[in-house]
């Protein structure tokens, strides 16, 4: 039975690699193109070119591919985008508008849509929605032409066959959607003849800028994917040191799907990736100090009955019931101590990006092993020392010299806090999670209120990433919290 | 070794704050199990995302389990850690096996130290009370630490680096 933990771990060591190989030599994942092709950052100008890159890495190379500086396509693609958003956003709100209208007049005509009512609106009530959007509009929107709705004088049932809008039938020229843009000073505008005049703005303009990158006028990143003929070539290119300078082409990596590539830090050169590890790595480390400010107040809160007697605010503590008393030192601490916990990762994920990182995958490693430092100080050193300093504080105060028997004798009592935590952790935290609580709400209540279809299928159809780099920690430091007090407390007593 | 007489010792609050723990966290564990097993069944969309959902390639789908009140108890468990990996991938597949080994490590641990260090921290002479006696700050003997080094060894032990 001796080492058992060590002969556990050396044994999943080993089932890990021999797992890992397998998967990566399965030919699911082999023949991937993914797996076939290297990353290569840091690339100095001179070998950002096709022929170049082939003449390093031999014949086996069949796609270079070096990405350029799109900042500007990027952007006018997003502004595109976002305008394409609105305006399926306002046909569908005028749409819902003039069904709802059309089926209101004819409730009020009194005939169940079998005769025509009448016009609802002459036709000059369907005049331009405001003097900038109708100039604008008035030669580009033959189709939404609001001026030109022939309103005919034989309404009926079925959509009327006319020209232009059929909403303007029902809807008048001041309910249609508007919007103030910056753009146009604040000055209300329609929104979908607005949304499309700029759409037809913007098209020519990407259409432009990608016939031009594509001829290859941008800026290269400095960063090559090479793609190899099979896995064992690209594996070979990636395990040798393609250039002879220090930093010039080291950064490598190997297996990147493209919609997990951080472009952006695609561009970064190696000083730059030095500087931000370096910078990412202090705010880490300071984070880790300052965060420990809540948790001592979280560790002092689980022994507060031990001070309560030295603080004068706080007599009326232990007059409290028993119950009441357990509360605040066994579940309140817990259930703070997660949900501090919980903001970490996301904070982490920002600094990952920050710190360069090319990949999702490789941004989630990071928070991994910074997430788990976190938890280790936070939840295990922190508030075990200050649960227990906080019972003693006084009689480290009255003498100073006993405060390592004090310790001694106090830090094993900081196992009880241990003991609510991992009940929260694993009754209450386990029991929310099997619920999916904020999916329940998403497909059930929010899905019920979606007014766009685009909303009500993403909805149902995105598949939320789930955040590994926040999730092994976690039970990782419960792992640490099982094992290693038994240590820490024999070894504070020596 | 100068044994201080502690200000908490006598009147620890130990037992009530994990009573209190125990019970919130429980009823709220068994409001969250009932809501679940009244609504996975009608909610195949956020119980069975991998079953239904048509994104998914045919080889990451998961067979539906039973839509039942009970029977889908038995086959749950009978899944295999094997078509995880097939269906959900290798993170999937090894967060599994990793919270199973974790589970494993404390088992044994626990079976290694509670029936030694138990007794002996309760008979270790100190004044403390409730759950705080059964902690290792109720030894007062310095000599019973052996017993813990003895236990660590077992538990951790440095022999088996050097044997490999």
């Amino acid at each position: 039975m001796s080492g058992f933990i060590l002969f556990t771990i050396y044994r999943e060591c080993i089932f890990y690699i021999n797992l890992r190989h397998a998967y990566l030599m399965s030919p699911y994942h082999a023949k991937r193109l993914s797996s076939r092709t290297v990353l290569f950052a840091n690339v100095p100008n001179r070998y950002l070119d096709e022929q170049r890159i082939r003449k390093v890495f031999g014949d086996t190379v069949t796609n270079v591919w070096i990405p350029t500086d799109t900042d500007e396509l990027e952007k006018l693609v997003k502004e595109r985008d976002q305008t394409a958003r609105r305006l399926e956003k306002a046909e569908i709100r005028l749409i819902k508008l003039a069904n709802e209208l059309r089926r209101k007049q004819m409730a009020a005509t009194g005939q169940n849509g079998s005769v025509s009512p009448p016009p609802p609106f002459p036709s000059t009530v369907a005049s331009p929605t405001s003097a900038v959007a109708s100039s604008m509009a008035e030669d580009l929107e033959k189709g939404e032409g609001s001026g030109r709705v022939s309103t005919s004088a034989t309404p009926m049932s079925r959509l009327p066959d006319v020209n232009g809008s059929v909403a303007a039938q029902w809807v008048p020229a001041e309910k249609r959607p508007s919007h103030r843009p910056i753009a146009n000073y604040l000055r209300r505008v329609d929104t979908i003849k607005w949304t499309r005049n700029r759409l037809k703005i913007l098209r020519p303009q990407i259409r432009k800028l990608k016939r031009s990158l594509i001829k290859g006028d941008g800026a290269p990143l400095g960063a090559v994917f090479v793609e190899f003929s099979n896995q064992a070539d690209a594996e070979r290119a990636f395990q040798t040191v393609a250039h002879h300078r220090p930093f010039h082409m080291s950064t490598r990596y190997i297996g990147i799907r493209p919609d997990e590539v951080v472009w952006h830090s695609l561009g970064l050169g190696w000083g730059q990736r030095i500087l931000r590890r370096f910078l990412v790595l202090a705010l880490v480390t300071g984070g880790i100090i300052f965060w420990s400010i809540p948790a001592v107040i979280i560790g002092t809160i689980s022994n507060v009955k031990s001070i309560a007697k030295y603080v004068p605010i706080l007599f009326w503590l232990p007059k409290l019931p028993g119950p009441i008393l357990g509360v605040i030192q066994g579940l309140l601490p817990a259930v703070a101590l997660t949900l501090l916990m919980r903001i970490v990762p996301w904070i982490l994920r920002g600094c990952g990006r920050l710190m360069g990182l090319p990949s999702l995958s490789m941004i989630e490693l990071f928070v991994q092993s910074a997430y788990f430092a976190f938890q280790v100080v936070q939840v295990f050193l922190v508030t075990t020392l200050t649960s227990a300093a906080s019972s003693s504080v006084m009689a480290v105060i009255q003498d100073p010299l006993s405060t390592k028997d004090l310790l001694s004798q106090n830090l094993p009592k900081a196992s009880n806090f241990y003991i609510s935590y991992i009940l929260v952790m694993c009754l209450a935290v386990g029991a929310t999670s099997l619920l999916h609580i904020v999916d329940l709400f998403r497909h059930h209540i929010m899905a019920k209120s979606m007014s766009s279809p685009r909303m009500m299928f993403n909805i149902w159809n995105r598949v939320k990433t789930v955040h590994w780099g926040g999730l092994f920690p976690v039970f990782t430091n419960l792992g640490v919290i099982g094992k290693f007090p038994f240590f820490l407390s024999g070894s504070g007593r020596c | 070794m100068s044994k201080v007489k502690l200000p908490g010792a006598d009147d620890s609050a130990s037992l009530m704050s994990l009573v209190s723990t125990l019970v919130p966290v429980t009823i709220y564990a068994v409001v969250c199990l009932s809501i679940f097993w009244i609504l996975r069944h009608r909610c195949p969309r956020v119980y069975a995302p991998r079953a239904i959902l048509g994104r998914f390639l045919p080889q990451e789908r998961s067979a539906a389990l039973p839509a039942t009140w009970f029977s889908w108890v038995k086959p749950f468990f009978g899944v295999e850690d094997l078509s995880i990996l097939q269906h959900a991938g290798l993170d999937a597949y090894l967060f599994l096996r990793y919270l199973k080994v974790l589970a494993l490590i404390t088992f044994v641990g626990s079976l290694l130290t509670w029936p030694v260090l138990i007794p002996l921290h309760k008979r270790g002479g100190g004044v403390a009370t409730q759950l705080d006696a059964l902690t290792i700050g109720n030894v007062v003997n310095p000599r019973f630490y052996y017993v813990h080094v003895g236990v660590a060894y077992c538990f951790f032990s440095k022999s088996l680096p050097l044997a490999c």
